[in-house]
């Protein structure tokens, strides 16, 4: 029975196989996922929360499940952030490649794989207890299918002055894959990390689809600067979800800049759990030549005396489409809290395209919510400006792209990283520009 | 050779309803060294000129052409143009939040630079350009770490106008209203700084609706211009008439 279901619902696992030699509650877990999953099916747009986004096209390309074996091959991590001062680990489709040399004691960062098979005990607390996948049919999939990914676990009151940069390459290998990495980052309470993020292809290495889900949890006052580079093939779907549980006086502090792939969802999930706790949820993309790009937010503020706020910009050039959704919960009891969205988006071209669908959901009375969006083209007597004085009208327009996304890519750290993330986009912007010569 | 000629010009403005003819007919020859005005009543097509010498799109040129050093400028596109040596000083300098002073002044030089088949300049050099220019016109250097234009008053705006005019050391300078919005202080700093590009193989090109400028930056051929046409030519002294009479004579023939 199980061989027929797999064949009218692609990429769900083999029910029987399914948790054979687990603790019961990993097998409870991947049951539980299928289940979601076979009931939901692929989403199309006729679910709301993918209301843009259809992934109905997947059942034509033939994936097989990833069985790992594949090697970071030479310059496969070439279009990564360049960081030189950070503990780096690297993932090749989904899976780690070793962990830092000389982290300290006090943070630990090993392979979701070990840990199932040497001290399940230690993910049980946290493994499918943070991201609430009921309502995600891909993350339930991924609950179905996980087997690696990376965990991260940090003591109380660690402060690391150092990023710790997870380089994920998609490799080539034997026709198109698919995978369900799972990553943890749990962080102790008063804990200060800034984690990078690298989602790039090796040449040649397109057709994918990466359906991962992250969880992470922050402890009271802990504070977690998530910094992600999505540069995704140009065939690769880049599927993500993310739900982030943030304690009392904690801070989420992320940013999400996505500049490739053929697909891209990036869901981020915050949900604010404790007094005080905030989360900063900020992105831009750059979206061409037959991209899609989908960003969907939701922050729930869970209890009284919380903040978030929104912040996107996009770029959406010839034939791309990208997709904003974001959505503020405030819960019955959640008084005072305070949330913001705002998304802004440059439309360069007549056939580029971008959706945007805000939503309040609010339970509270005493509260400060807002959201704005703006869809909008380059100024023209700006771009006239910078030409009269010489600077050619590529340059006058990229150079206005990137003052667009100046006050957004500020959410980065000066220094080193933001010059990272800057010099990202300039590439993008150069190899755009390249594409539209060569037509 | 002149500098700049122009012949027969007619051009219009784009509009929703259709095109509307601005210039009728402009000739007009800037010889190296030389600083003519053109004045003129509100919408005789001044700024028109200017827009259409720079290369702004919105405007037809529907007859007539515009010979710069040579070159046939109206198969030019602005930033070639600039980069030929042309320089027009905005009536309104446009807001560019997002782009700093500094790097719009270096990116707009090494533009330059590159299309002479020059390197870019050094960025010491770049540093110390941009500091003895910035003194000598009064504009404060904290000023040029912030976004082009954006939260600058009228007179800092025409300043750092004459600033990147110094420091990209055009051929031809047309200034459009540069005294518009102006105090008497700002004028005078700004015109000193006008009056500092003087120079025997540079041309100047200075609209105005003000004698009040003219008193500062003195020119050696004024035209006047009504309806789209110039319709007188003299010296200096002709502004002066024009401050003593009103443009009346000239509209009223134009009508």
């Amino acid at each position: 029975m199980s061989a027929t279901l797999t064949d009218v619902l692609p990429l769900a696992p083999d029910e029987q196989a399914l948790g054979r030699d687990e603790p019961g509650w990993l097998a409870d877990l991947r049951r539980a996922g299928l289940s979601v999953y076979r009931a939901r099916g692929l989403p199309t747009v006729k679910v709301e929360a993918w209301k843009y986004t259809s992934l109905s096209g997947l059942t034509k390309i033939p994936y097989v499940l990833d069985d790992g074996g594949v090697a970071l091959s030479e310059g496969g991590d070439r279009d990564a952030l360049a960081l030189d001062d950070a503990w780096t680990v690297t993932l090749v489709n989904g899976r780690p490649v070793g962990v830092p040399d000389e982290l300290p004691d006090s943070v630990r960062v090993d392979h979701l794989s070990r840990l199932l098979e040497d001290e399940p005990e230690t993910l049980e607390p946290h493994l499918g207890r943070i991201a609430d996948l009921a309502d995600a049919p891909m993350g339930s999939l991924n609950a179905a299918h996980m087997t690696e990914g990376l965990v991260i676990l940090v003591d109380d009151g660690v402060v690391l002055d150092r990023p710790i940069h997870v380089v994920s390459v998609t490799e080539a290998a034997d026709g198109a894959r698919h995978m369900h990495p799972r990553h943890f980052v749990v962080l102790g309470e008063a804990a200060d990390v800034t984690l990078v993020e690298s989602r790039v292809c090796a040449p040649g290495a397109d057709a994918t689809l990466s359906n991962a889900v992250q969880e992470i949890r922050l402890g009271e006052r802990a504070r977690l600067r998530h910094l992600r580079l999505v540069a995704s093939g140009e065939e690769a779907v880049d599927l993500d979800l993310t739900e982030a549980e943030v304690g009392a006086e904690a801070a989420y502090e992320a940013f999400t800049l996505t500049l490739g792939g053929r697909l891209v969802r990036n869901e981020t999930r915050a949900r604010l759990r404790g007094s005080g706790a905030a989360a900063r949820l900020r992105g831009a993309y750059g979206v061409c030549c037959g991209q899609h790009v989908d960003t969907t937010l939701v922050v729930d503020h869970a209890v009284p005396d919380t903040t978030s706020d929104q912040l996107y910009k996009g770029v959406v050039d010839a034939q791309g489409r990208a997709v904003f959704q974001g959505k503020i919960i405030v819960r019955r009891d959640a008084q005072r809290s305070d949330g913001g969205q705002l998304h802004k988006a440059l439309l360069l071209a007549p056939d580029a395209e971008v959706d945007t669908k805000p939503e309040l959901e609010i339970y509270a009375d005493d509260v400060k919510c807002g959201h704005g969006a703006t869809v909008g083209d380059l100024d023209r007597d700006q771009v006239f400006y910078l030409m009269a004085r010489g600077i050619p009208e590529a340059e006058a327009r990229a150079l206005l792209v990137e003052a667009f996304l100046d006050d957004v890519v500020g959410a980065v750290p000066d220094g080193p990283l933001r010059a990272a993330f800057l010099g990202a986009v300039r590439r993008w912007q150069a190899g755009r520009h390249a594409a539209t010569w060569e037509a | 050779m002149a500098l700049l000629d122009i012949k027969e010009l007619h051009a219009t403005i784009d509009e929703d309803d259709g095109a509307k003819a601005i210039l009728k007919g402009i000739d007009l020859t800037i010889r190296p060294g030389e600083v003519h005005a053109v004045m003129g009543p509100n919408g005789a097509g001044k700024s028109t000129l200017s827009n259409v010498i720079a290369g702004r799109p919105g405007y037809t040129v529907t007859q007539g052409s515009v010979t710069y050093d040579g070159a046939d400028l109206l198969e030019m596109e602005a930033d070639e143009r600039a980069r030929a040596g042309l320089f027009l000083a905005f009536q309104y300098p446009v807001e560019i939040p997002g782009v700093a002073t500094a790097t719009f002044l270096k990116t707009a030089i090494n533009a330059r630079r590159k299309a002479a088949g020059e390197p870019e300049i050094e960025a010491l050099d770049f540093l110390k350009l941009m500091k003895s220019t910035s003194k000598r016109l009064g504009v404060p250097e904290d000023m040029l770490k912030r976004p082009v234009n954006v939260g600058f008053s009228g007179g800092e705006k025409k300043r750092v106008e004459v600033l990147q005019m110094a420091m990209l050391e055009p051929r031809l300078c047309v200034l459009d209203e540069t005294d518009s919005g102006l105090d008497i202080d700002a004028l005078k700093v700004v015109a000193d700084g006008v009056n500092a590009l003087r120079a025997p193989d540079r041309g100047m090109l200075v609209i105005t609706h003000y004698q009040r400028l003219l008193d500062y930056i003195v020119p050696d051929v004024v035209h006047v211009l009504a309806d789209g046409r110039i319709v007188k030519t003299g010296d200096k002294t002709l502004a002066q008439e024009l401050e003593a009479k009103g443009y009346a004579e000239f509209t009223g023939a134009a009508a």
